[in-house]
């Protein structure tokens, strides 16, 4: 996840200046997980609206937590 | 790889991404401001504790500062903690509404070391002056733009959305892609400070059943041009476009992950007080002042700037508790929240909860009960009503001399009790 503020500053992703002083690689954790969006396929919840649908939200996130990854794996983010 | 996507899950708690506000003089007394800023504090840091605060940043991990104020430019050591900020190896940007940026003052900054700077422009003239209480502001943020540009800072915008400006959001975009922005930050305006005194300024729940797809529309174009549209941490959530209102790229999956308040976020303000982030209500999360004690040591034991890390789905109430999204939502943004509710953990201002409301016909209203007491980043209270989709909306067609209008007057104070949760 991108780290924002209500007084931040926007994140600019093309910023030459914007590199992590680390050099760490995590650069894309955050997103989805292969499990999440692996255990929200197989629910189907990818294909929910997120409203009437968000029972299969519901189950993605039933079947989050039965990889055993329960709050660190992201239910899927309806599309 | 960058300074400000990060694997929030994995990462222990260090305050990579902190807002500093170094003063709360401003040349501004906008209407919704969230730290009624426009005179100083009694007391705020000096140039020399700031600079030992840079060092302290630095030995933390911080990666990126973004100065505030107030005016951050109206400390009178602003250069130099700029300077110091990018010596260290953290990233400095500043936020600012700009009206005091001229070309030589952009210039001394691009030489102290900003590289990104951000304009707080609320709407298209009429709207922006008036929310900023500031004739000829709009025209002011905008000629920062250019004099930040020419000194070769990137620039980017700032906007707080609400009922009053929320119809500029499409024509404000093209203003500011002619000015060369690369980056737009969208929030909502949260009933904090000066905006808790206006509440019909403030959106209604289920006015982000069509801001938010205007938004992600908005995002689509942004993409093409090459702007980065993202959404501040209280737009949202898990919509049907969730990946797209906020990932950088086009094809992203990143989604909200909860609130980093004090696990990956600072918020500093100018008295030194630490915090989570620099929205969250002072009475009831600032910590201790660096004036006082080491950061690193209110950092790791100050329990008020702690407090929102151990927190757990048993720890939400109402919609949120029981949302299939609360593990990772874990209610949204905090401040927002409890400035709406007297505490976290259950967030109206959620299109998920919105959609679903309106999927069986009901939605909520934010009815004030009581009144912020006056100082900076504090808040009021209100009730939820839950009522019919189509129910009449007593906020309706006012005009934009009643959407600023100070509405509160009649309620009786929200009482501040030290430590309290209000």
């Amino acid at each position: 996840m991108t780290l924002m503020a209500c007084y931040g500053v926007p994140y600019d992703p093309d910023d030459p200046t914007d590199t992590d002083p680390t050099g760490s690689t995590e650069g894309t954790a955050g997103t989805a997980t292969e499990e999440s969006t692996a255990a929200a396929e197989s629910t189907g919840a990818a294909e929910s609206t997120g409203t009437a649908e968000s029972t299969g939200a519901a189950e993605s996130t039933g079947s989050a937590e039965s990889t055993g990854a329960g709050a660190a794996d992201p239910p899927a983010a309806p599309r | 790889m960058s300074r400000r996507r990060l694997d929030v899950l994995a990462q222990p708690h260090h305050p990579a991404y902190v807002v500093w506000e170094l003063t709360l003089r401003c040349d501004h007394a906008c209407t919704h401001c969230g730290s009624r800023a426009a005179v100083a504090r009694d007391v705020e840091l000096t140039t020399a504790q700031a600079l030992r605060v840079v060092d302290e940043l630095a030995a933390l991990g911080a990666r990126e500062v973004v100065l505030i104020g107030g005016e951050a430019y109206l400390h009178e050591g602003f250069f130099e903690i700029v300077a110091a900020l990018a010596r260290a190896g953290v990233r400095p940007t500043m936020t600012t509404g700009g009206k005091g940026i001229t070309g030589p003052l952009a210039e001394r900054m691009a030489t102290a070391g900003l590289r990104l700077c951000s304009v707080s422009i609320d709407g298209l003239r009429a709207t922006h002056d008036r929310m900023r209480a500031s004739h000829g502001s709009f025209d002011r943020a905008t000629a920062a733009l250019g004099h930040l540009r020419a000194a070769g800072i990137r620039t980017a915008a700032n906007t707080n959305v609400n009922r009053l400006n929320r119809a500029d959001l499409e024509p404000l975009y093209e203003h500011l892609r002619a000015q060369g922005i690369v980056a737009w930050q969208v929030q909502l305006t949260a009933p904090l400070g000066r905006a808790a005194d206006r509440p019909e300024m403030i959106l209604q729940p289920w006015d982000l059943l069509e801001l938010v797809p205007r938004i992600v529309a908005l995002k689509r174009r942004a993409f093409a041009d090459g702007i980065r549209l993202m959404p501040g941490n209280n737009l949202g959530y898990f919509g049907p476009e969730e990946a797209l209102l906020r990932s950088p790229t086009e094809d992203g999956d990143d989604h909200f992950a909860g609130c980093q308040a004090g696990r990956l976020v600072m918020g500093i303000e100018s008295d030194g007080a630490i915090k989570g982030c620099p929205s969250l209500q002072t009475h009831a999360y600032a910590g201790r002042s660096v004036a006082e004690a080491p950061l690193a040591t209110i950092w790791a034991d100050d329990a008020r700037v702690g407090s929102l890390r151990g927190r757990t789905v048993e720890d939400l109430w109402g919609f949120c508790r029981t949302c299939a999204f609360a593990r990772t939502c874990m209610g949204g943004c905090t401040f927002t929240a409890h400035s709406i509710l007297g505490r976290p953990g259950n967030n109206p201002y959620c299109h998920f909860r919105a959609r679903t409301l309106a999927a069986a016909g009901r939605r909520e209203r934010l009815v004030p009960l009581q009144r912020a007491p006056g100082r900076p980043f504090d808040h009021g209270r209100f009730a939820l009503v839950e009522e019919d989709l189509d129910a009449p909306d007593p906020g309706a067609g006012l005009d934009p001399a009643q959407r600023v209008a100070l509405g509160t007057r009649a309620l009786p104070v929200l009482p501040v009790l030290p430590g309290c949760d209000g």
